[in-house]
């Protein structure tokens, strides 16, 4: 799984490209959590657009990050998403805590 | 009164002293019968429950002794575990009655792959290819945990129906998905007996316990010789998938919606609330070792709409 990052305004952008399923990807995305956070960034937005398998490891990760911004009342956000993972997300209901960035 | 089920009686057969003792000791503690069975001359061929098998006798073929113990028991189930299988002739045991073949090697998971094919695209149903002995168009498997974990066992079955129009992509990504978190849970949380909430235990250099303990029991033989075993059934249009484990079991939690619903934000549980949502089905057996989804399949296909 590769990301990149990036600094727009006052908001993170994390892009990923890959599985999402394994210990592996779940720490890569950790690390490009950790990227942004530490830049004092606060909206964070995934783009799961280059993601074509997600499972309850991948979620569970995307999860940790929503908790640790919503404690310093940031936001994580999603750009919208298609496939295997907007169907996914809507099995979860995580499509109603995620609010999309247009 | 009713009088107790008779313990089941276990033949072994074969010329390994380890698949004997192993099962000798297995039997010792489930209270089971056991019997051995060295020379091929005089198959015994009384009433067993299971037989146990590496078809390694003195001057004898191997695939004839299976026909042979096949012969006039089409109930009983034969697990055979080879010396050393390839992907070919794991196929041709399971062909000529073999109910289970345990597959020792790296190639397991393509012989899954070509497994689920086969049940696929009928040849099973029409007996023209495997399971030709079998009652029904079942595939069973058993890997050790260590040969699996971290690996990702593909459910072609799922691409192979989409390919015959059986489902649509929909359906075959839910079944993927079931599957998929079936085998994580069987293996990490079953075998492994690993504790979802760990994850959020990080120690002072950012590793968290999960992953640690994780390690730490794959190179333990009590937890990574621990078996995984997954079956595939196919009849009257239903799909039937069994994950079973050999870990310690758990009380499934209830399935309303509400608990589905509020899984997302809990450290755990998010796996089965992903299956109940994926399948038709979902039951748990042997006290939470093993777990049954049922997924029906149907030639009316739907495209771009969810079945």
């Amino acid at each position: 799984m590769d990301y990149q990052t990036e600094i727009v305004g006052n908001k993170g952008y994390i892009k990923i490209d890959g599985d999402l399923d394994s210990e592996q990807s779940g720490e890569a995305l950790r690390k490009a959590f950790n990227q942004v956070y530490d830049q004092g960034k606060r909206t964070i937005i995934l783009d799961l657009s280059g993601v074509q398998i997600i499972n309850s490891y991948g979620i569970g990760k995307i999860l940790m990050c929503y908790k640790r911004l919503k404690a310093d009342n940031g936001a994580l956000m999603v750009k919208p998403l298609q496939g295997f993972v907007k169907e996914t997300f809507e099995l979860l209901m995580l499509d109603k805590l995620l609010p999309q960035d247009q | 009164m009713k009088s107790p089920e008779p313990a089941p009686h276990i033949l072994v057969v074969g010329n390994a002293p380890h698949l004997s003792q192993s099962c000798k000791e297995a039997c010792r503690e489930l209270g089971w019968k056991h019997s051995e069975q060295v020379d091929a001359s005089a198959l015994d061929a009384g009433r067993f429950d299971l037989i146990v098998t590496d078809l390694e006798l003195p001057n004898t073929d191997a695939l004839q002794l299976l026909r042979d113990l096949r012969c006039g028991r089409p109930q009983i189930p034969i697990l055979v575990v080879p010396r050393c299988a390839t992907v070919e002739r794991s196929t041709e045991l399971l062909r000529e009655g073999a109910t289970e073949v345990l597959f020792p090697s790296e190639d397991a998971i393509a012989l899954l792959e070509a497994l689920q094919r086969d049940l696929v695209h009928g040849k099973a149903v029409q007996g023209s290819g495997l399971f030709e002995h079998s009652s029904a168009s079942v595939v069973t498997l058993a890997f050790r945990t260590a040969e699996v974990v971290g690996r990702k066992i593909p459910l072609c079955l799922a691409a192979e129906l989409e390919e015959c129009g059986k489902i649509n992509k929909k359906t075959r990504h839910k079944l993927e998905l079931a599957f998929q978190e079936a085998v994580a849970n069987a293996l990490e949380h079953g075998n492994l007996e690993l504790d979802s909430r760990w994850r959020e235990l990080i120690d002072a250099a950012g590793a968290d316990k999960y992953s640690a303990v994780k390690k730490q029991r794959l190179s333990q033989a009590y937890y990574a010789d621990r078996k995984l075993v997954i079956s595939f059934e196919y009849c009257d249009d239903v799909f039937t998938i069994r994950v079973r484990d050999e870990g310690p079991g758990f009380c499934p939690p209830p399935s309303d919606l509400h608990e589905q619903k509020t899984a997302s934000l809990k450290c755990s549980g998010r796996g089965l609330a992903i299956i109940s949502r994926s399948v038709d089905e979902v039951s748990y057996v042997r006290g939470g070792r093993e777990i049954c989804m049922r997924k029906r399949v149907s030639c009316n296909v739907s495209h771009g709409r969810g079945a």
